[in-house]
């Protein structure tokens, strides 16, 4: 097919069902990349990481390599990790503090905002035709910040951030009026997982409540066991995150699942978030001060589990996680998990939500593990029978005020999710 | 019982390795003092497992829950088994630590199969370990892998 103009692709998809092919065609992974991640607005880094002019941070958007950078004007923007003369990666590593960026390949030297400085002997390119105010790092074409969470696209045109994030944007709102001092920072490390599975088999399971019960029987059952012999909080804590996957059908259907346009969802909480300890009720009162009690009650009652910004990027509001998606074959996913710090908040609420990250997220989760097992077995049965459909008709939906409202065990958040997909895929690029 | 030497250090920690192999689970739990802790820090030269982020952080109740959710006949993820080979050397202690507890720095390789898959987990472990009249008990264990910070699949067994 040709990549650029074949827009018949999109037919592999319909409303209630998808084709196995989209999970393990490695030309069609390529036209995701082009069309969805293309020019989805992609999260890139939060603003924390490059607090000072010099302070740069590296990412991979659609498996291109970027840098996000503070510029001496205060201004964060993303830069091509790439130099203009040879290609060679300009910036190597997570990231660091420069006054100027130096390709370690011939020295080229270019300004924060990605401006060429300096060449070694510029005089050898006289008269050769080389123009050199063509020779500036590129800036990804459109780059933007959403309360200091930063995201960037590669296409020139399309809706602006505020719009691509449409009334999702609640949830990280939420994330942030959650901080006593009404910020938040990354802090205390990254997991850096690899799934053995295409991108979207993973987003398929974000506000799945069908299969809890199923896949997480081998650590529900040890996880309430553990949760009633702990003897201190935090123990007991990630007992319980393990234990709360054993609620049953009826539970999961009444947890209230909302699909935005663009393939956007949430989900609201089912695992508890308040608590009695000391450091809570400091917390609280700490955000009732910035806050008045009305308000605080608003924000903390805002439960959500998790939101799905498709197609890059999932956030847990509650317990200030953040995983970033990225696609790296079509049965290869590489997803990185953040922990955010709210400013102003006790301590204790940023190691709670470290062990929360420890329990589900860390490669070692006793949760996870039965997840990525289950979708390696998609990802190796969906070749199977190669030209036939998956369902997802299960579960219907309702219109509401900013979306469509369903719950945990209706697959109306995927059937928007492929709504997504195809629109994307429809069109030539 | 008296402090142990090296030689009897060394022979702890292959009988530790051999549990661990054998899927010993609760057996090598039991090597920890009731208020041991297991530690599997993200980074290396991580100071802090409260404030950053571990592949596994776990005390002893956290571990016997791990230890019962792999013996779980619904445990898709070891559906196929885990079996793995260890290998400790390099063994030294490495000066007492709190209360006459004895450090003892070790490196270690760990072959690990399932499902025809195969991958080497490799690095250094501290062991603060406490003579007791039981023998020997672990305190804390804790797990600098050489890769510690790069991508991980799926750790689902004790290291």
């Amino acid at each position: 097919m040709d990549v650029r103009t074949d827009t018949s692709v999109a037919a592999l998809v319909e409303d209630g069902r998808a084709n196995r092919r989209i999970y393990a065609d490695p030309a069609i992974f390529e036209l995701e990349m082009r069309r969805i991640f293309g020019r989805a607005w992609l999260y890139v880094g939060h603003e924390s990481q490059v607090p000072k002019a010099g302070d740069y941070a590296t990412a991979t958007l659609a498996r291109q390599p970027v840098i996000m950078v503070r510029g001496a004007d205060g201004a964060v923007r993303v830069l091509f990790n790439s130099c203009p003369h040879r290609g060679a990666l300009v910036a190597t590593g997570r990231g660091g503090h420069v006054e100027s960026f130096r390709c370690d390949y011939h020295g080229w030297t270019f300004r924060l905002d990605g401006a060429l400085q300096s060449i070694p002997r510029e005089g050898d390119y006289a008269g050769t035709g080389f123009d050199r105010a063509c020779a500036d790092m590129r800036l990804v074409p459109r780059a933007d910040s959403y309360r200091g969470f930063v995201f960037a696209s590669l296409a020139a045109d399309g809706p602006d951030l505020a719009a691509f994030l449409g009334p999702a944007a609640a949830n990280l709102d939420n994330m942030v009026d959650r901080a006593p001092d009404g910020e938040l920072e990354i802090a205390g490390g990254c997991f850096e997982t690899l799934q053995r599975n295409n991108w979207k088999i993973y987003l398929e399971n974000l506000h799945d409540g069908a299969h809890a019960m199923i896949v997480h029987q081998s650590s529900f059952g040890p996880g309430k066991a553990a949760a009633s012999a702990a003897a201190d909080p935090l123990t007991r804590f990630r007992a319980e995150v393990v234990a709360a996957n054993s609620q049953n059908y009826e539970q999961m259907g009444a947890l209230e699942v909302t699909s935005y346009a663009r393939g956007h969802s949430d989900m609201r909480g089912f695992r508890r978030a308040a608590s009695d300890e000391p450091y809570y009720l400091d917390y609280v009162a700490k955000l009732e001060e910035r806050l008045g009690k009305e308000r605080t009650e608003a924000v903390l009652g805002t439960q959500r589990h998790n939101a799905m910004f498709y197609p890059g990027m999932s956030v847990h509001p509650v317990f200030m996680q953040l995983r970033v998606i990225q696609p790296l074959a079509a049965d290869l996913t590489r997803v990185d998990i953040w922990v955010l710090r709210m400013k102003g908040a006790p301590a204790w609420m940023h190691r709670r939500n470290v062990a929360f990250a420890n329990t589900v997220h860390s490669p070692s989760s006793i949760v996870k593990a039965d997840d990525l097992e289950i979708y390696t077995r998609v990802q190796r049965g969906v070749v199977a029978e190669g030209e036939g459909w998956l369902d997802q008709r299960r579960g219907t939906e309702a219109a509401g005020a900013d979306g469509a409202r369903s719950t945990a065990l209706s697959e109306a958040f995927i059937r928007n999710q492929y709504r997504a997909w195809r629109d994307y895929m429809a069109a030539e690029a | 019982m008296s402090t142990p030497g090296r030689a009897e250090v060394e022979q702890f920690l292959i009988e530790e390795a051999a549990l661990l192999d054998r899927g010993a689970w609760e057996a090598w739990i039991a090597l920890f003092t009731v208020d041991g802790w297991y530690w599997v820090p993200a980074s290396p030269a991580q100071s802090d497992p409260f404030d950053h982020v571990s592949l596994f952080f776990e005390n002893r109740p956290l571990m016997l829950m791990r230890a019962e959710r792999l013996r779980h006949p619904r445990a898709h993820g070891v559906a196929a088994p885990i079996r793995t080979s260890r290998v400790v050397g390099n063994v030294q202690l490495v000066g007492g630590g709190d209360g006459g507890d004895i450090l003892a720095r070790s490196r270690f390789h760990m072959t690990e199969v399932q499902d025809n898959r195969q991958r080497v987990l490799a690095g250094t472990c501290i062991h603060r370990l406490a003579a007791t009249d039981e023998g020997l008990r672990i305190r804390v264990k804790r797990v600098d892998l050489v890769n510690a910070d790069t991508p991980h699949e799926a750790m689902q067994v004790f290291i």
